[in-house]
């Protein structure tokens, strides 16, 4: 059976964003990757960044600095 | 063959352009559409894409650069929805088709009223009769950055200042200058740059795009899936996918990317250099030959890699064709798109033959095509 736990999710309006903070939390070596917008955050479609709950602080504070737009920034729980 | 067509396509590619497209046959998905392995190598290629020609162009957001088929797409959008129903537009004699017949189309269906900013008899640009042009209605200046037909060089920083003093909106066609010639668009007063990758950029014929300077805006002319906000009655309103419905072009994008790689370590100056000093080369010699005339003002000016003649009062055609039967010579003749330069000129009916330079063109090649020009001026009759 697939185990679950929660994960802090952050989505994105635009592809673009989604790159840029990719590539910034790769460069920071804060943990993580990206995955499609679970449904409890969009009922879209679109990609999101999941990483560890404790990240969310430095999570945001690194995307102000460099400017990217986020949408949500909320916990889900996903499988693990 | 020698290749002086460079100015309707370069042949030459980069080796890593070709690799690069091949590589993304293989493994690449759909850009922004999905997060498996396929599609996240297309969104990031494209993503990175993106940040290399917000570089090149001087766009200080990334998200702003917006990929379109080629420079014609790329002008269709930014006239048919940066400009607003009623306005007066500037454009100029030295434009090709793909400003001019989206420009009479709004003219036709908007009601814009369009002036032209006249070109000398040797295709130069009056900018002082373009700044007399402009009036309180005026909203929107399109321009060519370099002319197709003569490679003739217009002052953008100008007409930018310009733009900026009036709050003009400023888009400059920059098919035959990107890759050969420094652009900043924030500097040069830029609104919005129209850019093709096939030409000066030596990337894939398929690929092109637009910098859009951060608070422009403009209307989607196509609308369609994005992979995002999928639940949204029309397309979403944040650039790029407010621009790019539909799948994008990322195999050519990828090969884009490794052109953009390519100008980046080779530098913008250095190619631009060695162009014009092949064009200068020709030009000297095909200048001494008795019969030949060529276009433009040559003296103490920058001009881009472009030379276009005439023998005596031959058919273009014929010279080209000449060029290419008996010389394996590949030259463009005729009215190269662009019926106002050739209308100032003077050579509606006789066209011209067009001679433009790479990267990748050797002196000799171009010794080999003066002395080809040398030969048909003195054998035909």
């Amino acid at each position: 059976m697939r185990q679950s736990k929660e994960f802090l999710v952050i989505t994105f309006s635009e592809t673009s964003d989604a790159m840029a903070a990719e590539k910034l939390f790769q460069g920071l070596q804060i943990p993580g990757r990206i995955i499609p917008i679970p449904r409890q955050l969009s009922a879209g479609c679109g990609l999101s960044w999941r990483t560890e709950m404790n990240r969310k602080e430095e999570a945001r504070a690194q995307l102000s600095k460099a400017g990217i737009r986020w949408q949500e920034m909320a916990p889900v729980t996903l499988w693990a | 063959m020698i290749y002086l067509d460079n100015a309707a396509t370069t042949i030459h590619k980069p080796q890593e352009v070709i690799d690069a497209v091949t590589a993304a046959m293989t493994t690449m998905g759909n850009a922004s559409r999905g997060a498996h392995d396929g599609a996240l190598t297309a969104s990031r290629t494209v993503y990175e894409a993106r940040c290399k020609a917000a570089k090149l162009f001087g766009c200080s957001r990334p998200d702003h650069v917006v990929f379109t088929c080629n420079s014609t797409e790329a002008l269709n959008i930014a006239i048919q929805g940066a400009i607003l129903p009623g306005s007066h537009v500037i454009t100029t004699d030295l434009e090709h088709n793909s400003v001019l017949r989206p420009l009479y189309r709004v003219q036709d269906t908007q009601g814009i009223r369009l002036d032209f900013a006249r070109a000398d008899a040797q295709g130069a640009l009056d900018l002082d009769h373009l700044s007399r042009l402009i009036c309180p209605e005026t909203r929107a200046i399109v321009c060519t950055h370099m002319s197709n037909l003569t490679g003739e060089m217009v002052d953008i920083s100008r007409i930018g200042q310009l733009a900026r003093e009036h709050g003009i909106l400023l888009i400059v066609d920059a098919s035959q200058s990107a890759g050969n010639t420094p652009i900043d668009m924030e500097k040069m007063g830029i609104g919005i740059l129209c850019f093709t990758g096939h030409k000066g950029l030596m990337g894939p014929q398929g690929t092109g795009g637009m910098c859009i300077r951060e608070g422009v805006e403009i209307r989607p002319l196509k609308e369609g899936g994005s992979g995002v906000q999928s639940y949204r009655h029309r397309q979403p309103e944040e650039y790029p996918t407010r621009l790019e419905a539909g799948t994008l072009n990322g195999h050519g994008i990828a090969g884009l990317s490794a052109a953009l790689d390519y100008i980046g370590r080779t530098g913008v100056e250095t190619i631009g250099a060695k162009e014009r000093l092949l064009a200068r080369h020709f030009y000297e010699g095909v200048s001494r030959i008795d019969g030949v005339r060529t276009y433009g003002h040559f003296e103490n000016r920058d001009r881009g890699p472009v030379v276009a003649l005439n023998i005596r009062d031959y058919d273009s055609g014929e010279v080209s064709d000449a060029l290419s039967v008996d010389y394996d010579i590949a030259t463009r003749s005729g009215a190269h798109c662009a019926p106002r330069m050739h209308q100032a000129l003077g050579t509606t009916d006789q066209g011209a033959v067009r001679f433009s330079f790479s990267w990748f063109n050797r002196m000799e090649e171009v010794d080999q095509a003066v002395d080809a020009v040398r030969e048909i001026a003195q054998t035909a009759d």
